[in-house]
């Protein structure tokens, strides 16, 4: 299991700050987005890859990242800060 | 709303400080904090809220953050910048939560002995700190809140640093 933070639209539409997903570690980052894709599938848009980052402990990973079960993952729209 | 303050000293004459907070900041006292006697040139940028030309009805905008990451990236930003040019003191502070146009909302100030490299290190940051730090704007109009979309201009301009060979960065 991974328990993955939403933040902005993502975490508004779906109207969940986090959700833990049932997946085998580890799982690399595209493979996570396909489950997640799955999971909210009237939503799905939100976890294709030109519409959300990943970051893993904290920094913005690529799809072939891996990410391990202790590992601290989140999905957000890019950034409009500044 | 999360307030969160780090002060990441190296040695006291090139500090960094990252602040993310609520409340409003004062240019005047940030400038106050430039003292060491051998910062020859402070360069400070601060960002407003301005009107907003897509859609006009706009009378506020909430910032959101990923607590822990946000500073973390920024202090990211700000190594990167270090390798770059010798930079003395970096202080960034960024606001979250509801503000209304004409409000701060960001300020960056960097110094070093000689100008080019607090001219360029400090719009280096904030080309890096619209793509690379997460934050996030909703705007809220009488008819809802929309999400601001990621522009690909700051996409371009983070981007022209990567193509900057370092040999050639003094003749920008």
């Amino acid at each position: 299991m991974i328990r993955i933070l939403f933040f902005a639209k993502i975490k508004s539409d779906l109207s969940k700050d986090y959700f833990d997903l049932d997946i085998d570690t580890p799982v690399n980052v595209s493979d996570l987005r396909n489950s997640l894709m799955s999971e909210f599938s009237e939503d799905k848009s939100l976890f294709q890859s030109e519409y959300s980052l990943c970051a893993v402990n904290q920094a913005i990973v690529n799809d072939e990242t891996v990410i391990n079960a202790s590992d601290e993952v989140a999905f957000f729209p890019p950034v409009t800060g500044g | 709303m999360t307030e969160n303050n780090s002060n990441i000293s190296e040695s006291s004459m090139n500090k960094t400080f990252i602040q993310v907070q609520t409340s409003d900041f004062d240019v005047g006292a940030e400038q106050q904090e430039f003292s060491d006697p051998s910062i020859g040139a402070v360069v400070a940028f601060t960002g407003l809220v301005r009107e907003f030309s897509e859609h006009p009805e706009v009378q506020a905008l909430t910032l959101e953050h990923y607590p822990g990451m946000t500073e973390k990236s920024l202090f990211a930003i700000t190594e990167q910048a270090r390798q770059r040019w010798p930079l003395q003191q970096i202080r960034i502070i960024h606001r979250i939560g509801r503000l209304a146009v004409g409000e701060q909302i960001v300020y960056v100030g960097v110094s070093s002995a000689h100008r080019e490299a607090a001219f360029e290190g400090c719009r280096f940051i904030m080309d890096y700190l619209k793509t690379d730090a997460p934050f996030w704007k909703q705007e809220h109009t009488r008819t809802g809140d929309v999400w601001v979309d990621a522009r690909e201009k700051d996409q371009q301009a983070r981007q022209a640093w990567q193509t900057d060979a370092p040999d050639t960065q003094d003749k920008r």
